[in-house]
């Protein structure tokens, strides 16, 4: 969090940000939800956030649920700071225990969407660079892929097979055993 | 590239649970977000193992992706995460020509938290017999077994890659073992053992140490370890290993020989402030753990070590262990049960019984579905079956499913 350590941690919370979608909507958050994403964080560092930051690559339906997302999370690493979470300790494992499991409540809930908002939403979390959703996105499209031949990734994705036929028998004949 | 489309991905009013188990619908001319190749390594990179070689036959932009050493090793970062356990029974028959217990295959199964199916991993066929093994080992995917009869075995499980290493210098003493590990300073996998050379004309042996690098096929020998080295199962913990001396208690410098993958030299290390002796070690994050057991035989203490020059120990926990992981040993004696990691529980092993102890809680539970009485998959009948009753030794060893290929080193 770029508050930490500054030592006037209540003053850079409530600091706001504003934030403008491609089709110019504009968002107010925290300093410390918009810092979740390293692109805001940077701009912020070099000073360049008067008159809002502009996100010519995120549409006002997308940039609302990162914000969600963004919300929720800074929370979460708010609540983290201090807790020291010992190996040892299981007070401070039960209490953590119970707010990771509400933190992944949200995060199953966030995540059910269409395919097409989906992806923009990893697109999103690239350009802004927010790790946590980066990774969230993606591992929900690896399950939802993870059982599929192929063909069925081929057909659900619209990839153009370019491999020659004696290409394709090779690799499987390699490792036929990933096809049993 | 030109299998760019592979990235054009349409959208689906379906929850992906419901996508699993239909057919793949087709998906007419949607506008597209278009994803770069980075975006497809991330996504793929979350996969497990069999998806991804599943995969390589999508088209070249796939094949190039998977293919590629930063896609492997980022793969292998994510796997590390699911750390899980492989069981491999041994069903020894006693072959007099051999001197010695005899196997005709090596079965890897997985051990699954719960479920009474060990579902098989990969299994090799010896059909001129293989002489008992020791305790695998394991580094990113790759396992390495050992027999009685110094032949070294490493494969990865999973895309099924298998050599044999050349056999070392002759040992002098009845017990074998070697380390494995990864030398993050080569990026290349080493293995490391120990041997005992006679010297001319007495009856002396003096403990020597060599080093074989994954491709090379070559052992070459270092200087020699500072003290002798005792026959158990060594420790790799971030490109060092970790062994045990060979003196008698009187004698014991209280210290392990710790060996750097990296510039192939040794250190001491002492042992941790413990009254009882470390025996046997494992890996937990990064660091070094052991086990020490104190008598009377009874109480656990886990210590882990960090990898500094003068490191320092801390008490992870201290566990009251169940009477039946201890295994009676002739001349009154016990062996202790083996205690490894799974997930972030303590797994107790004695006997081929499973007791998992959770650290944040302190509780000790029986596993009902032990290494013992789970069902394992048989390819010759098809069929899910126990090996009760039978003598079978189970080795068990921590594993991480991985891509890494031996012949990317050889």
């Amino acid at each position: 969090m770029a508050s930490a350590g500054s030592g006037d941690e209540k003053a850079a919370a409530a600091a706001m940000i504003t934030l403008i979608s491609s089709d110019n909507e504009k968002f107010e958050v925290t300093e410390a939800t918009a810092t979740l994403s390293q692109t805001i964080r940077h701009m912020i560092e070099d000073g360049c956030t008067d008159g809002g930051v502009p996100l010519p690559n995120v549409t006002s339906k997308i940039l609302a649920r990162v914000i969600e997302y963004c919300k929720k999370h800074a929370t979460a690493a708010a609540g983290e700071e201090g807790s020291s979470s010992s190996f040892s300790d299981a007070a401070f494992l039960e209490v953590d225990r119970a707010f990771l499991e509400e933190l992944e409540e949200f995060d199953d809930a966030f995540l059910e969407v269409d395919r097409a908002t989906l992806f923009d939403l990893i697109l999103a979390a690239n350009y802004l660079d927010i790790k946590g959703l980066l990774n969230l996105t993606c591992q929900k499209v690896a399950d939802s892929v993870k059982g599929k031949t192929p063909e069925q990734i081929r057909e659900m994705y619209n990839i153009v097979n370019d491999l020659t036929p004696e290409e394709e028998a090779e690799i499987r004949r390699e490792t036929q055993w990933a096809f049993e | 590239m030109a299998a760019k489309r592979c990235a054009d991905l349409p959208a689906s009013p379906q929850s992906p649970k419901k996508i699993v188990r239909s057919v793949a619908e087709p998906w007419p001319g949607l506008p597209l977000p278009y994803i770069p190749d980075g975006l497809i390594f991330k996504i793929l990179a979350r996969l497990p193992t069999k998806s991804v070689i599943r995969f390589r036959s999508v088209c070249k932009a796939w094949l190039a992706i998977i293919s590629s050493q930063p896609f492997v090793d980022a793969h292998l970062e994510i796997s590390k995460l699911r750390p899980t356990m492989l069981i491999v029974p041994g069903e020894y028959s006693y072959r007099p020509e051999r001197e010695g217990k005899t196997a005709f295959w090596m079965r890897f199964y997985k051990y699954n938290n719960g479920s009474i199916r060990a579902e098989l991993v990969h299994s090799e066929q010896f059909p001129r017999g293989i002489a008992q093994w020791t305790q695998p080992l394991h580094c990113d995917g790759l396992i390495l077994t050992l027999t009685r009869d110094q032949e070294i075995m490493i494969r990865n499980p999973l895309t099924g890659e298998f050599i044999f290493l050349p056999k070392g210098s002759h040992n002098n003493n009845k017990h074998h073992r070697v380390g494995f590990g990864f030398d993050p300073c080569s990026s290349k996998y080493k293995v490391a053992r120990f041997f005992y050379q006679r010297e001319y004309g007495t009856s002396e042996s003096t403990c020597r140490f060599e080093v074989l690098t994954l491709g090379s096929n070559l052992w070459r020998q270092t200087a020699d370890p500072p003290y002798p080295i005792l026959a158990v199962t060594p420790a790799h913990v971030c490109g060092f290993i970790y062994w045990r001396v060979d003196l008698p208690l009187e004698m014991d410098p209280k210290v392990l020989v710790r060996f750097s993958l990296a510039d192939e030299t040794f250190s001491l290390i002492p042992y941790p402030p413990c009254n009882a002796r470390p025996v046997g070690f494992i890996e937990l994050d990064s660091k070094l753990c052991c086990s020490c057991f104190s008598k009377p035989c009874g109480v656990v203490e886990m210590w882990t070590c960090d990898n500094t020059d003068m490191p320092t120990w801390t008490r992870l926990c201290t566990v009251l262990l169940p009477q039946e992981t201890f295994v009676p040993a002739p001349g009154g004696f016990f062996r202790a049960p083996k205690v490894t990691f799974y997930g972030k529980d303590l797994l107790i092993i004695g006997d081929h019984k499973l007791y998992q102890y959770s650290i944040g809680t302190g509780q000790v539970k029986k596993v009902a579905v032990a290494v013992e009485n789970l069902w394992y998959y048989h390819p010759g009948s098809n069929k899910y079956q126990p090996y009760l009753g039978k003598e079978v030794a189970f080795e068990t060893v921590n594993y991480v499913e991985s891509l890494v290929q031996i012949r990317g080193y050889t």
